[in-house]
Formats: structure tokens, sequence, C-alpha cells
């Protein structure tokens, strides 16, 4: 390699990382539609009739959907296919022996999975929860970015498993977890692209997390005390909200574990999975109770945990309750997850894109979880 | 059979390689991903056309450097304005030539920033990089020389990355 190849190479490294792939085929399938719908009257009925049946456009498989999306399946719901499964939209457990509407098809403490062409199964090979003498234990449950690939904790297995829906093919962790190993409310996390998984027991000070990657067999562990925000090729961001005592900070680490921790600000206490750039989160800062944040969003550097920039975020309806800032949708917009009230029994979650430049807000998706605690949406990172 | 099958792999495959050389054309983490968005959603427009002729790798790259050219032609891309820190112990020489690199690239025209990518970053023929820039051989081999020419103006302190590259063409 010539000296010039090898300078342009270190240049060039400074490239932000991006998946681009659903958003092309998104926005030329809605360039076809648009172009199809001005030529034809009649396509036009059918486009509007098939948006009101269904609320959705099966097929556009984006990243996040960007029309509301609602369970809408009633009856017997099947088990999940072997093969063939569409791009998720959401998954959920399901809890039957409690006060409120019940979903179809009840299965106690199970998950159950929602496609974005609105069919939605059973997934009895995943372990949702577990009755314990101290009370319910629950396990965790990750989608893909994208939406094609799962990662549930398989009790017979005894550890992970990483499924595409589209394949049914399956990968096994190649390590053993007891299920006494996992935390109280563990947090799974996956890759992009399948290949790393990890999981952490945050807040608990007792478990130990891991990082597992599935193509070369391996495992590296995660330090106590710490939550996933995102994996991506290269690093495994951890965070840590100064909720039980510990001082609020921000960990990316390399996937061969090392790295340095840094503490932020107390004042932030909601992170969002690592920018594009590799060099940045976004976060939520405290309002006025512990739990509540204010309107503004910041953007902070991952490596020193200084304020990049503030913005007041426009355009989010009055009275919404922030949860967390999720994975970047562009080196500019990050998802936002939030609930539309404070309301202690509220079961719609709504997730947003925000603009770290202008602070503009537009809604992406809307969900009806049975319970918006037990809810998993792909980039979003878990907020409880 | 979907108009769109075999191009989510071909992004996923590519995405990379074609953002680093975005990024090396337009030297800013936004426009890069800005130029590389509006040139997947032209591939994704003619994607079944492409897999037909077997021509959607020729097409994205060709794609990205036309619609480069065509935005330097109506504004200014970047603003390189910080200048590179001193050598010394803080900074490792790698770090200052690839700053003080990225600074001389943003002075080159379009077409010879161009060049300079097809040729020595994606190690292309001079007759590839002529098919890609819709030129003569001629006018590639000309480009290129003016291109080294001015970097080894606008960075002295690079002479040593370029003097390899003309010893070759020698």
């Amino acid at each position: 390699m010539s000296r010039l190849r090898e300078a342009l190479d270190n240049a060039a490294a400074d490239a932000p990382t991006l998946n681009l792939a659903d958003w092309a085929i998104t926005s030329s399938r809605r360039r076809r539609k648009t172009r199809m719908a001005a030529g034809s009257a009649a396509v036009i009925g059918l486009a509007v009739l098939a948006g009101v049946v269904l609320d959705v456009f099966p097929g556009t498989g984006p990243l996040m959907a960007d029309k509301a999306v609602v369970a809408v399946q009633t009856g017997k719901i099947a088990d999940l296919p072997s093969r063939g499964v569409g791009p998720l939209s959401h998954a959920y457990r399901t809890f039957c022996l409690i006060s409120g509407p019940i979903p179809p098809d009840c299965r106690n403490g199970k998950w159950r999975v929602v496609a974005l062409s609105g069919e939605t199964y059973h997934l009895p090979q995943a372990l949702g929860t577990l009755s314990t003498k101290s009370g319910p234990k629950f396990y965790p449950l990750a989608i893909s970015r994208d939406g094609r690939i799962i990662a549930y904790y398989n009790q017979s297995a005894k550890t992970f498993k990483v499924r595409d829906l589209a394949s049914g093919t399956e990968q096994t962790a190649p390590v053993a977890i007891a299920e006494a190993e996992l935390g109280r409310n563990a947090h799974l996390e996956l890759s992009d692209d399948g290949r790393y998984l990890a999981f952490t027991g945050y807040p608990s000070r007792k478990e130990d997390g891991l990082l597992i990657d599935m193509r070369a067999r391996t495992t590296t562990p995660l330090p106590v005390g710490w939550d996933l925000r995102s994996i991506n090729g290269t690093t495994v961001t951890l965070a840590r909200y100064g909720r039980y005592g510990e001082k609020p900070g921000i960990w990316v680490m390399p996937l061969a574990g090392g790295g340095s921790p840094i503490t932020v600000d107390e004042t932030y206490t909601r992170f969002s999975a690592l920018a594009p750039n590799g060099a940045a989160v976004a976060a939520l800062r405290r309002g006025q109770s512990l739990d509540s944040h204010d309107d503004t969003i910041t953007v902070l550097d991952a490596r020193t945990g200084k304020v990049k920039k503030t913005v007041t975020m426009r355009g989010l309806p009055k009275g919404s309750s922030t949860l967390t800032p999720g994975v970047w949708l562009s080196a500019a917009e990050v998802t936002l997850a939030a609930l539309p009230s404070d309301r202690w029994n509220e079961h719609r979650q709504i997730t947003y894109a925000v603009n770290v430049e202008t602070g503009q807000v537009r809604q992406l998706a809307a969900y009806h979880p049975q319970n918006v605690m037990h809810l998993v949406v792909p980039g979003v990172p878990a907020a409880f | 059979m979907n108009r769109y099958d075999g191009f989510r792999e071909f992004v996923l495959a590519r995405q990379q390689a074609l953002t680093r050389s975005a990024y090396l054309l337009t030297g800013d983490a936004h426009l890069a991903e800005d130029l590389l968005q509006s040139v997947l959603l032209k591939v994704a427009n003619h994607w079944p056309r492409l897999v037909r002729h077997g021509t959607p790798e020729a097409y994205t790259r060709k794609a990205m450097i036309n619609q480069y050219i065509s935005w330097r032609r109506r504004k200014q891309l970047e603003l390189p304005n910080t200048d590179p820190p001193e050598r010394g112990h803080a900074h490792d020489d790698a770090t200052i030539d690839r700053i003080i690199l990225r600074q001389a690239l943003a002075r080159l025209t379009p077409r010879q920033r161009a060049v300079i990518v097809l040729r020595f970053y994606e190690d292309l023929s001079e007759r590839e990089t002529a098919e890609i820039l819709g030129c003569s051989l001629g006018t590639v081999k000309s480009q290129t020389h003016h291109a080294l020419g001015r970097l080894r103006t606008l960075a002295p302190e690079l002479s040593q990355l370029f003097a390899e590259i003309e010893e070759v063409r020698r």
C-alpha cells in the first residue's frame, strides 16, 4: 500500500457508520407510490382504503415504522413460523391474571411478536417470566434495528439464541448462562447484523453482564452497574443514570473490553445509543422530579462528557412523558421514546425522531402493548 | 419477485466503503451521508435494470462522483478552518498527516479531488477513472498530475507521500 493510500485510508476512517439500505428501499417505494398515485385516481382510492383499514403499509419495512402501528390481530394467534417472517415492529409480554383488558389468546408472562405487516405470533421458545420465591423474574428479548433478527433466552438451551426471522436460521450462544445468573430484569441488546449480543443486569450491582460474539464464539465480561445502550461493529456503549447513588456516566468500550468510563454532569439522566460518528450520545436532562425530564435534548461528547449542543424540543405533544433517546436515524436525528401522558396506567408508547440541530420532533410510530414496561421496540433501548 | 431483491445485500456489503469514499470527497460526515443517501435512492430506483445489466457497482460509483461534482458546482461544501496541531508529544504523525491531507484535499477542484480518491484510494486504473468521470485517458493523466502538484504545494509537509507516487508514475 502506498503511503498516500495509507494517509487517505486514515482520513477516511473518520467517516460515519451508516445503515441506509432500508431507508433507500422505503424512500424508493414511496416515490414509486407517489408517481403511480398521480397517474391513477383508482390507485389513490385503493391506497386510501388500504391505509384506513390497516393503518400500515405492509412490506415497506422501514427502520422505524413511520405510520402508527397497532396490534390489531384478534382471536387465535399462531406460534412463530419456522421461516418466512417479515420484519417486526415490536414485541411485548402478555399477562392474563390481572385486571384490565387481557390480550386475545393470552399466555401468561410470555413473549409475543408483532410484524410490521400486522401479524402477531406467540414465541413459545423464548422464556418470558419465571415465578420465584421472591417474585417474578423477567427474561429479556431483543430485536435488531431493522426488525429482522431477534435474540431471546431459551430455557432448554440454558442460554440465548439469535434467530433470523426470514430464513429461520438460529444460532445458540457459545456459553451457558443459568437462569439465576441473569438479573431480575436483565437488559439485552443485539447489533444490527446479529453478530454481537450483550446483556447487563442494571441497576443490580450483583449480576455481571456479558458481551457475546456469535460468530467468533467468544465472550467479553461487561462491568457490573452499567446499562447497555448500543453495540456496533467496534464498540459497546454503556451508561449509568445516577439514579441509584452512582454518578451518571458513559462508557464506550471496545468489543475486546477496556476503554475508560467518563462521568457526566448529574443533570443528565438518560442516554442514547452511540451516534454514527462514534463520538457523541444524546442525553435527556432531569426535570422537576427524578423520573421526569425537561423539554431539551443535549448532545454530549462521548469521550469527554462535555456538552456539544443543547436544543429545546419542538413539536412534542403537551403532557408527554419522555423515557429515553434511542438509536440514531442519521447524523442529525435520534429516536426518542415517550408516553403520551404521565398516568400510572398509560399503555401507549410513542417513538419520535428528534433533530438535535433544530429540536424539531416528528412522530415515527405508536405502540399499544398491554404494559409499556414489557414492550420491546427495535432501536429503542430499555428505559426502565 | 421483489423489485429490490439483492439491493439490501448490495448496500450492506458496500455501504461502509462507499461512505468512506463519500467522506473523502466531501470532507464532512453530514455531507457524506447526504451524498450517499441521494446516490442510494437513485440506485434503488433503477435497481432491476442495474441488476439486469450487471452494473450496480459501476453505476453507484459513477453516480456518487457525478453527484459530488454537481454539488460542488453549486455550493461550497466544507470550510476547513481548523489549523492542524503542532507536531509534538500529544499527536502522532499520522493524525497530523490526516488533518493536513483533509485540508489540502478541500482546496482541490472537484475533478482533481475525485481523481485522487478514485486513483489512490479506490485503486482504480486510469482507464477505469476515465470511464467514471466520462473523460479521456489523457485528461485523467493531466488531472492527476495537476492534483498531485497542487497537493505538494498546499501541503509541503506531506511531500514524502506524493514523491513515492511520482516515482512510480515516472
